[in-house]
């Protein structure tokens, strides 16, 4: 029934993050010299890959309803923990070994932020402002100024590259984007995710277990992180304790430029993709063009407000297209125009 | 001619909506220092003329007169200057507030340079407690208070802060307990006495005849008559706002006496329900193929059983049997899902509908689990028996992927019950699934309910008129306070006893066979 015109309007304006990156992407190909090179691009890319994950975690904790603020607290203090750990009580360990218990180690946060939140009634925003608190305290406490000689087998994630320059990270960050993808838009958790997200007490009633749901979201969350350290760990080929400051906010900006919703129930992990990449373009191209630094974050932060505000205009501006072609199916389906007017904008 | 004392008067007052007139051509004269009631069934057009007359929709044609002036339309604005107080059935304050701000609120007492005299509010509000005898301590926060209390508070409010000539109570008192509901009546008496005018719009006729000097009637949007309260008794009120009574046509003799149903084991038998304060001893059966009418006032406790039994809120007594198996009680949703128990909540956009999800999103949420191999979806499976269930109810949507808040009120309230039909439920559990729905929309669903849920299970219905039960069921309990007090098997329907019934109206009390197929 909907026409192609109204099809390509939606389309455009449920995809506007990617059609903004082309559009930015094009022009800096055109004005910021060295932009349009494939070791650039792949900068850019590597670049992101620590932030990509944390907004992907972050993206699917807002869809279900949430908010996880201690995103990065977690990325120090998985990988910080287990590296610790493991010198302390198993000198001999691998680190593959050190890499699971990293990975464990951030599964487990996440299912007590959800734990705590779900069955003791927290405030989400609360909960993980606190254990954000608690953990980097705990991260300062007992690693000492950074964690060096990390055996190369630990830092391959974040600092290798495959197949001539291609960054494992960038794979890793990829890879996750498609799993995720898949897992969101493909399984079951994906869609009860979304309903509990838009209505828990309806999701409730209609026999989703919402509390398993959202625990699900947090650990998945902190698994996240974990590996968002890892890798930046891998990158700076030491773990520092400070790792990670200042990361969280950035972490909700990506979905929400990516269009998820503050208020759950929507978002995509295409989307949240998109996000990500328009932050990084912001990014790169303005170190290219050799803008000061905090000028670049003055730059960031009207991005952040000017997708707020896109998503409100947004809105109406989809539910003005679908109101005409509610309008326009009802003309053709009857002749009297003037009654079928006020029968629509009564709806 | 309206005499001296008449303070507002309503004149040829007629609201057509497409499709639906829901007020045709009403007179009504308010006396002052009368208390006026008006009484009707669900969807008679109480309400349109409550909307009207506090200035929210505009009529469509015919006059309101305000102490004489005439006004084709009011607005909340003018309603207020003219003194039109309303108090709703939802309270509408301010949570966080303090009870002193939200009475003053918005047009709290200031002083020249514009600071706030709040010893002068607290104490002006201190006075008004007293004066009216509701003691409660002027400091609390309006979020600690019951619904009835902050509703007695906004009575309050419109009686003696914003000095309104008249006050319109929609349906306050449903949540009273008795003692509220005495100092409510006191309260309304002092201020008829002191030249208020009441409208008092209630579904309660035992309320309506202690309280009111004058009572209309408003049957299918006409005023049928205004009576006084010293001519009027309860009988000639229920056959006035019942009208032409309903009843079965005459039936086969060896029909009537027993339910056909009687030999087959129920597919739910429910016994010694009881939840404190809400519902005492409920015990009842269903039997496939069989719909059954659960007939009350609100607060009778339609809803807070059938959500007892889905296993949504808990209960402390009582225990379920489906097919005769063992006895239990459920305690999630999802257990009494997997038993074949699914609940149709009665609020679709607070508990039932996923507002932000599409069509077919929130049409698959329920059957998911059984079509699903192991975590995956099966896309084209999910695809197919969306498409049915939106050809099957009739759901007018432009996409299976347009979100549901775009769609009418009566088409969520399809996407709802076609959820809900999905899950092949042994029993269906249907709390007002005609609620707030246009009447083409209230015939297809129940359509679908008699020839598409009963045909393979049992079905439990409530309705917040009996009309729609009349139609559907073969067999209504009526409640009471929470208590099952009648049993109508099909052949004895009638519209007029069943409508006493559920106000309470019963000679020979609770009947031992009630419940019992």
């Amino acid at each position: 029934m909907t026409n192609t015109r109204t099809k390509l309007q939606l389309l455009l304006l449920d995809n506007l993050i990617w059609v903004l990156f082309l559009l930015l992407f094009v022009v800096n190909a055109f004005i910021v010299p060295n932009f349009f090179t494939f070791q650039n691009i792949v900068n850019i890319f590597y670049h992101v890959s620590t932030l990509g994950l944390l907004v992907l975690a972050e993206g699917i904790v807002l869809i279900v309803g949430h908010l996880d603020l201690s995103l990065e607290a977690t990325l120090a203090f998985a990988p910080g923990i287990s590296v610790l750990l493991c010198r302390m009580l198993f000198p001999g360990i691998g680190a593959v070994a050190q890499i699971l218990i990293a990975l464990l180690i951030g599964v487990l946060v996440g299912f007590l932020n959800g734990l705590l939140i779900t069955r003791l009634r927290m405030n989400a925003f609360l909960e993980t402002l606190s254990a954000n608190i608690v953990l980097r305290g705990l991260v300062y406490f007992l690693l000492p100024f950074a964690l060096v000689n990390l055996s190369p087998a630990f830092t391959y994630a974040g600092s290798a590259r495959i197949f001539g320059s291609i960054p494992v990270a960038v794979l890793i960050l990829i890879g996750a984007y498609i799993v995720f993808a898949f897992i969101m838009a493909q399984t079951r958790f994906g869609r009860f995710a979304v309903a509990t997200g838009g209505n828990p007490r309806a999701s409730y009633i209609a026999g989703v277990r919402v509390n398993r749901i959202v625990v699900i979201a947090f650990s998945i969350a902190g698994f996240l992180a974990a590996l968002a350290g890892l890798l930046a760990a891998g990158r700076q080929g030491s773990i520092t304790n400070g790792m990670g400051t200042g990361l969280n906010l950035m972490a909700i900006a990506g979905p929400i430029l990516g269009g998820v919703s503050l208020t759950g129930g929507r978002g995509t992990v295409f989307g949240m993709l998109g996000g990500t990449l328009l932050l990084s373009l912001f990014d790169n191209s303005l170190t290219l063009l050799a803008v000061n630094v905090y000028l670049v974050n003055v730059i960031k932060g009207s991005l952040i407000l000017f997708a707020i505000i896109l998503d409100s205009v947004k809105t109406s501006l989809r539910a003005n297209i679908l109101y005409r072609e509610r309008l326009r199916i009802l003309k053709q389906t009857s002749t009297d125009g003037r009654l079928i007017e006020q029968g629509a904008k009564g709806s | 001619m309206p005499d001296a004392e008449t303070i507002l008067e309503v004149r040829s007052l007629t609201k057509i909506y497409p499709g639906t007139v829901a007020l045709e051509n009403a007179n009504i004269q308010f006396q002052r220092g009368k208390v006026h009631g008006i009484i009707g069934k669900n969807g008679a057009g109480k309400s349109t003329l409550v909307t009207i007359l506090s200035g929210i929709i505009p009529p469509s044609t015919g006059q309101i007169i305000i102490k004489g002036k005439e006004y084709s339309h009011l607005t909340p604005l003018r309603a207020k200057q003219a003194g039109i107080a309303i108090c709703t059935q939802k309270p509408e304050t301010i949570p966080d507030f303090s009870l002193v701000q939200n009475l003053f609120l918005p047009a709290f007492e200031q002083n020249r340079l514009g600071f706030l005299k709040w010893k002068q509010m607290q104490d002006h509000t201190q006075r008004i407690f007293n004066q009216a005898g509701f003691h409660i301590d002027i400091g609390r926060k309006m979020r600690d208070l019951t619904l009835s209390e902050q509703q007695i508070f906004l009575a309050l409010k419109a009686f003696f802060l914003e000095n309104t000539d008249i006050v319109i109570l929609d349906e306050v008192t449903t949540s009273f307990s008795q003692r509220e509901q005495d100092y409510f009546y006191q309260l309304v008496r002092e201020q008829k006495s002191l030249g208020k005018s009441i409208i008092f719009i209630s579904h309660r006729m035992d309320e309506i005849l202690e309280i009111c000097d004058q009572v209309t009637v408003i049957r299918d949007a006409k005023v049928v008559e205004t009576v006084e309260r010293s001519s009027a008794d309860k009988d000639q009120l229920c056959s006035m706002i019942v009208g032409e009574s309903y009843c079965t046509p005459a039936q086969t003799t060896q029909e009537a006496a027993q339910s056909p149903f009687f030999d087959q084991i129920p597919v739910l038998n429910v016994e010694e329900f009881t939840r404190e304060g809400s519902f005492e001893d409920i015990h009842f059966e269903v039997h496939r193929g069989e719909i059954l009418g659960l007939a009350g006032l609100v607060g009778s406790g339609r809803t807070e059983i059938l959500k007892a039994i889905a296993g949504i809120d808990v209960t402390q007594k009582g225990f379920i049997q489906i097919e005769g198996k063992e006895k239990k009680r459920f305690s999630k949703s999802w257990d009494a899902l997997d038993e074949g128990i699914v609940y149709l909540t009665e609020d679709r956009d607070d508990e039932g509908v996923i507002n932000v999800l599409s069509v077919r999103k929130n049409l698959s949420l329920s059957f998911l689990v059984s079509i699903a191999r192991h975590f995956l979806m099966q896309n084209t499976r999910e695809r197919t028996l969306v498409q049915n269930l939106i050809r099957d109810f009739g759901i007018l949507t432009s996409s299976t992927e347009e979100e549901v808040q775009n769609l009418s009120g009566g088409n969520r309230q399809k996407v709802l019950c076609g959820r809900v039909a999905s899950t092949q439920a042994k029993v269906f559990l249907l709390d007002e699934p005609t609620k707030g729905i246009d009447i083409a929309a209230k015939e297809s669903i129940l359509k679908s309910i008699k020839e598409k849920l009963a045909l393979n299970a049992g079905v439990v219905i409530t309705s917040p008129g009996i009309d729609d039960l009349l139609i559907v069921c073969d067999r209504i309990i009526v409640l009471f306070e929470g208590k099952a007090i009648r049993n109508f098997q099909r052949s004895e329907f009638n519209e007029l006893e069943i409508y006493r019934s559920v106000q309470g109206l019963v000679s020979n009390v609770i009947d031992q066979t009630v419940g019992k197929g």
